[in-house]
Order: C-alpha cells, then structure tokens, then sequence
C-alpha cells in the first residue's frame, strides 16, 4: 500500500502500546525494549509497499518485531555464553525498575525463548494457538503444549 | 486452552496493563522520525498475484500481507474441520511434478481468496485425492503384530525393558517405542560418555574407565552444521544435524522470497577406536530436522520442507525436495487428503555402513504434522483445525522394513493428539485417545486404518495429559481439577471400554511402566483450594487390578514448579531393574537432579537432590555406567556414586 509517515503513525497509533509491552516482556530492558520497536518501525515503513491491506498492519508489525527481538536475543545469549556466565546471576535484580512488574519480568525469564514469544504473542497481539502456529511455523499443537508449559512455570512466579 | 491457562494469561495482562511507553514511541514522534525517511520501492510487483500467498502461506519472506489476522486464522478455517477430506483409503502418489505444483497454488489461491474477501469463508477445494498409484497396499500388510510386537508389548518384557536393553550395565536413551532407537544428546556406550557440546557442532568423547573423567576426543561436522542429536550404533556415531544453505534465518518478513535451502544431514563416524572417530560418510535431504530413529540397523530421518521460495512451474527443482542433491522421484512423493500442501515430511532410511547413500526416500506432502514410528510403520499425523478447537486429524501410514519405504494406507479421527503417547500400534491395530472440543475419546483403527471401534465424550471440559498403552489396556491422564487416570479394557478392539477411573489431585504428564502391575506417573501436584500447581508429583499406580487401579504412594517435591519430563521423554531416567528414577527439576534458585528408588513397603525414597552446574539450552540428561551416575547439563558432566550419591568428579568440556 502506498503510506506516507503520517498514515502510518495512524495505524501505528493503534497498535504500538502492545507492542512495546511485548518488546518489554521479551528484552527485560527499557533501552532495548525501545530500540528493538524503533528498529521495527523503521523496517516496517520502508517496507510499506509490501503490506497490501491495513488490516494487517498489526500482524505485520507483531511478526516483524518478534523478529527482531529473536535476533537481538540470539546475538545476547551468544555473548553471554562466551563469557561463561552463570544463568542464574542474571536474575534481574529488583533494584533497577524498568516500569514491568518484578513478577512478570521474572516469569518471563523462566522461559525458553520461542515460550516467551508464544506467550507474548498470546497476551499482548492476542492470538490463538493456530494464528500463531502458523506465523512461528509450528504446528498448534506443539504452540499448545508450549504454551501450556510455559504458563505452568509462570504461574508459580505470579501466584 | 483451560481455564487455570486463561487466569495465567489474564494476570500477565493486567500486570502489564500500566507499562508507559517512551516518549520516543508515541505515534507523533515516530511520525516525525519517519518523515525524513522514504518507503523502498516494492522489488518484485510482479510477485503480488501468485507467489505473494505462498509467502503469506508459510508466513515466512513474505512480499504482501492482506489478511486481517495472521494469515490463516479465523476467516480461512474451514466451516468444519472435516470438509474436504479424502474418505479414500489408500494413499496416493503424484502422477508429475506438475501435480504437486498444483496442490501449492491451490494453497495459494485459497490464501489469497480468504485474504482478499473480507470475511469469506475459504473452503478446502472440492478435489479429493484420487486412488492411484499406490498398488501395494494391503499386500503385505498381514504381518503387523506377529514379529516385533510380540516381546515389545508383554508386561515382563516391558518391565525389563530398559535393563534388557541394556548388554552391559549403563542406561540406555529412554524411547518411546521399544526396540525403536531414538537419537539424543548425550549417550554412552558403557565405557564413553558421548556429549553433544554447547556449541551445536561438536560432540565430545568422554572416557570414564580411568580415575578421572577425561576427555580424549571431539567430533566436529563443522561450523556451519547443527547437530540436534546422535546414535550410537555398531562402533559408529550418526550425528544428525542441520545446515543453513541461506543467509536467511528462517521467518523473516522482510527477506524477499528467496529459495529454502536448508538442509538436514546425517553424518557418520567411526568410532572403533573412540580416540580416533574418521567421518565415514554423509547424506543431506531438503528441509528442517524433525526427528529420526534408528531400527534394525537402519537410520530413518524425517526433515520438513516448507514451500516458502520462489517457485518455477518449469523448473521442478524449485518446489520439491532434494535427496543427496537430486530431485526425489515424483512417485515418491504422497499426495495430501485434502487438494492444498505446501509442506512436504522428507522421509529416508540410511544404512550406516553404506553413509554416503540413501537407500530409499519419500515425501508425504502435507501442510506440517508428526510421527510415530511403531516397530513396522511410520505414522504420520496432522491435524486440521476447525472452529472453537473442532478439529479432525488425519493420519497416513508407510511401513518399514530394511530400510525399504511402502505406502499402506490413510484414515482420519476427530479430535487431536496430546503426544506419541497418545498414539499406538497393537497387533496390528493403531489405538490412539484424542481431546475432541471439549471432550475425549479413545479410537481403535484396524490396518487399513478404518475405525472399528470408539469411545466418545470422556471426561467433559478436560483434556488428556498423558497416556500409555499396553498390551490390550490402555491408561490416560485428563485433568480439569482433580487427575482422572483412566484405565481402558482395548482386548475387544470393536469395543473398547473404560475399566476404572481414579481420581486424585494433580496430573501426570508422564507415565511409565514401572515393573509388574505398577505404573509411574510424574506430573505436578495441584493444591485443592487455590487450583494453583505448587509442585512436582511422583505417583506409584497400582494397576494389578485394572478396574480398580490405586495410588499406592505420592512423592511431592514442593516448590520444584517443573521438569522436562513433561515434554521430552528423553529427560528422564528410568530403570527398574535398578530401582532408579531420575529427572532434573527447576526450583527457584536453579535447577537440581533428583533420584528415586521405589519400594512397595516404603514408597518412594529421594536418595540425591543435588544442584546442577551446568547451563545451557538442552535438558539435563542423567545417565549411568555402572555405579556411577553422569548428570550432563550443557559442556559440565558431574559424577556421582550410585552407592552413597556423594559426587565424585567433574568435567568441563
């Protein structure tokens, strides 16, 4: 479709408080969570002539930024690894508020990462097991049992 | 998705509720962030008719979105689940390529038609799959049931399975199917510890026989492979793994349609001398890995390969799967029940002595499923998604026998499966229990994959946790509060019925035989009042008397909120000869390996809770050589005493 930037700050507008809460609960970081929406902004306009219906700017949008945060996750835990950190002390520590809930942050970090984008995509873009199945590529099933394990763990962290 | 699912789900929701967003992001400031820069050019207009919905297809490079939702929701569910598909029994093979090209643009075009029609309800295409082709089935089909079944299925051998596997004495990959290998990550051969490292691409050799765990040698396919798991069979090593043929990392929206290359390889080494592994051979088929096992001496692997490139209607190469670099023949390839795929399941079988070549090779083209793989067939399973979770799963079936592939034959059933547990061959019948809706049922399918036999609505509002079959009794788990097990009588397949129902608090997510007439369950305990799980539960089962099953002892590990168990079997150890239960278990500090015996006077015992070192992304996996007990976390193996569970080494890879 043809969009110039006011248009797409229109649709834009509907959308980008979800996701910011999804980039939030998927980076844990305020800086990181407002770099990887900007970067799927960017991406997203100036890709605009692909998106053929405004319909589908939200899906569009959702996929691309879990995109980006897979990657930018991939990039961290290839350098955490390296350095041979112990998971564990990477609980975030309660002291630093990043303006999500310390329970939240925390069942997040219990998860695997395609967890975490299934449970954001669940909460935050509001889809169900089959829409997400097929944008992650996974048969409903396996998002299914993901997700049910992945809200089984968070629930002893929220309770 | 139950509703103690939806609570977690709501409260993640209102704990998110008050986030504020920066200032950068709000849509004016982005607005005015946007307006230096300009929209790229569409690359490939031309693309928009056709090619654009097989990229929304697989929801991968896509070049156009026009769907309200993430493409194939709602508006292109079909009215009902079972719309369009094939009642015909045989599977059928593709006349052409030709063929196959149609059944993708079919999916294309029925993409595109409920993308662009506002609300329209896309139905499957009214062509069903022809019977053709396929001539052998039926043929020899007669013999299921009599050879490997016979000693996989009986109570004592069952009982002694782990340890009849076992020559020496050291625990063997827990599998789904007896006498069907499966790959893992970490496997010994009573002497060597064989550990798939963090890296993905090395497997170190671990030699345990000397004073201290020493590494002595790594196997390395290369950089640009992954390896998911490995074999060991015969003094030889497969490694299967997968390998990036693009710079292109699988769902990426704004990557322009470009060729799905990835390949999946199984490599082999030998290991005689395992300070020496010499790579002896490899094999490559098109597609991501899925899973493989290992049976009679031959290696099947099944990939999948999605349709998401550029397609070429005159160029083959382009949109059907590759086999060691050639076109796999299209009478190999089985056509879909319904008249769309853009999916194919790569099936090849490898005889490791011959590591260079495919002995046979087939695709079931599909729109993506599982396996269960019985000590003869492949079973192939998807399942088609109707509204509010009506569903239908359709299944074919392609037998195995030294290394050679056969179509048999197809069937459907309503409802769908919580896992390969859920699904089993028996003399030659399939028994398979589903979660339809809101309800349950237990199915019985003769060879030909006809249902001969069912029980319907079980268990309102809950939906099956785990299941286990043996001989003619079947046991399920479904939860909603309290933990039904189910005992089911199958010795009539034409009338199955329900035995017994215990009920207890919690579920089972996993279920093993364990000895005679007992039956393991490890799952998670649910408190009563808050219906909230506040631990992982060990229950003992007696199942002597199958109407009237009893819970003979409970173990509760309190604020251990899970364990891999309950999604890879892989994960736990079991060995009753041994009187050995091990699993890893996540508590709030980390994750720690515990081990149980079992004793019918005393009930479960804890004999080790220890801290596991190790990180990483895999699963812990425990296994043991004779006294000693490796717990293997990512590149950290720590050794413990099976007689007094003191550690008694460390390695770091």
């Amino acid at each position: 479709m043809r969009c110039d930037a006011k248009t797409f700050a229109q649709m834009y507008e509907e959308v980008y408080v979800d996701l910011y809460r999804f980039a939030l609960c998927m980076m844990r970081d305020q800086h990181e969570a407002e770099d990887v929406v900007s970067e799927a902004v960017v991406a997203a306009y100036e890709n605009i002539g692909k998106l053929r219906n405004a319909d589908a700017f939200k899906n569009w949008m959702f996929t691309i930024l879990s995109n980006i945060c897979k990657k930018r996750l991939k990039k961290a835990a290839r350098e955490v690894h390296s350095s041979e950190e112990d998971t564990y002390s990477q609980i975030p520590s309660e002291e630093k508020d990043i303006g999500l809930a310390v329970d939240v942050r925390k069942a997040f970090f219990l998860l695997e990462e395609d967890e975490q984008t299934i449970i954001g995509l669940s909460v935050f873009g509001g889809y169900n097991s089959q829409e997400i199945g097929e944008a992650l590529k996974m048969n409903p099933n396996t998002v299914r049992s993901k997700r049910s394990r992945a809200l089984q763990k968070m629930e002893c962290v929220l309770r | 998705m139950d509703r103690r699912e939806q609570d977690v789900l709501d409260q993640i929701r209102k704990q998110t509720e008050d986030i504020d967003v920066p200032e950068s992001l709000k849509p004016d400031n982005v607005s005015r962030m946007l307006e230096g820069k300009k929209p790229k050019r569409r690359i490939r207009p031309y693309q928009i008719g056709t090619l654009a919905a097989a990229c929304v297809a697989a929801i991968i490079g896509i070049a156009v979105w026009t769907d309200g939702k993430i493409s194939g929701t709602g508006d292109n569910v079909p009215e009902s689940a079972e719309s369009g598909i094939s009642e015909s029994k045989k599977i059928a093979s593709a006349d052409s390529y030709e063929q196959i090209y149609q059944y993708i643009e079919e999916y294309q075009k029925e993409t595109e038609r409920a993308n662009s029609v506002d609300g329209g309800v896309a139905l499957f295409g009214e062509r069903s799959v022809e019977e053709s082709a396929v001539s052998d089935m039926g043929a020899a089909s007669n013999t299921s049931g009599t050879k490997t079944a016979s000693g996989a299925e009986s109570f004592t051998s069952a009982a002694q399975a782990d340890s009849a596997a076992v020559s020496g004495d050291y625990s063997q990959t827990n599998v789904r199917q007896e006498g069907v290998d499966e790959g893992d990550v970490v496997k010994t051969d009573g002497t060597y510890l064989y550990v798939l490292e963090d890296n993905g691409h090395e497997i170190g050799i671990v030699n345990t026989r000397n004073q201290n765990l020493e590494k002595v040698a790594a196997i390395d396919v290369g950089e640009d492979c992954y390896i998911y798991e490995f074999y060991l069979a015969q003094k030889k090593l497969v490694a299967v793994c997968s390998r990036n043929g693009v710079a292109f990392d699988g769902i990426d929206p704004l990557a322009n349609g470009s060729l799905n290359l990835e390949a999946t390889l199984a490599v082999t080494y030998d290991i005689q001398d395992p300070q020496n592994p010499v790579e002896e051979g490899r094999v490559s088929q098109s597609g991501n890995y899925n899973s493989s096992r290992m049976s009679d001496g031959y290696l099947y692997l099944f990939s999948e390969y999605y349709m998401w490139g550029d397609m070429d209607q005159n160029e083959p190469r382009s949109y059907v799967p590759l086999i060691n670099g050639d076109i796999i023949k299209e009478s190999s390839i089985y056509l879909p029940q319904i008249s769309k795929a853009y999916m194919y399941e790569v099936i090849t079988s490898i005889d490791p002595d011959d590591p260079d070549e495919v002995k046979d090779s087939k695709a079931i083209f599909s729109k993506g499923g599982q396996i269960y793989v019985s000590n003869e067939n492949i079973y192939f399973y998807e399942t088609e998604w109707g509204y509010n979770d009506n569903c239908v799963t359709t299944i074919r079936k392609v037998a195995y026998k030294d290394g050679e592939l056969t179509a048999k034959a197809q069937g459907q059933f309503g409802g769908y499966l919580n896992d390969s547990f859920s699904i089993d061959e028996y003399e030659g019948n399939l028994r398979v229990v589903t979660t339809e809706g809101d309800t349950n049922s237990v199915y019985m399918l003769d060879k030909e994959l006809e249902i001969i036999g069912s029980i319907e609505d079980l268990a309102e509002d809950e939906r099956v946790y785990s299941a286990r079959f043996m001989g003619d009794t079947g046991y399920f788990v479904t939860f909603r509060e309290t933990d039904p097990l189910f005992s089911v009588d199958l010795s009539n397949p034409k009338k199955p019925k329900i035995l017994g129902a215990l009920k207890i608090p919690g579920f089972s997510e996993y279920l093993h035989f364990y000895g005679e007439d007992k039956l393991l369950g490890i799952g998670m305990n649910v408190d009563e009042e808050t219906m909230t799980t506040d631990g992982v539960k060990l229950s003992m089962f007696d199942i002597s008397d199958k109407a009237d099953v009893k819970e003979e002892d409970t173990y509760i590990l309190k604020n251990v909120y899970s364990t891999d168990v309950s999604y890879d079997y892989k994960a736990v150890l079991v060995d009753q000869s041994r009187n050995i239960i091990g699993f890893a278990g996540y508590a709030g500090g980390g994750q720690n390996y515990y081990l149980f015996e079992y004793d019918e006077d005393n009930g479960f015992n804890c004999n080790m809770e220890e801290e596991i070192n190790g990180n990483g992304g895999r699963s812990a996996r425990g296994v043991y050589i004779g006294d000693i007990l490796y717990v293997v976390q990512g590149n950290i193996i720590e050794a413990y005493s099976l007689k007094d569970y003191i550690k008694v080494d460390d390695l770091i890879l």
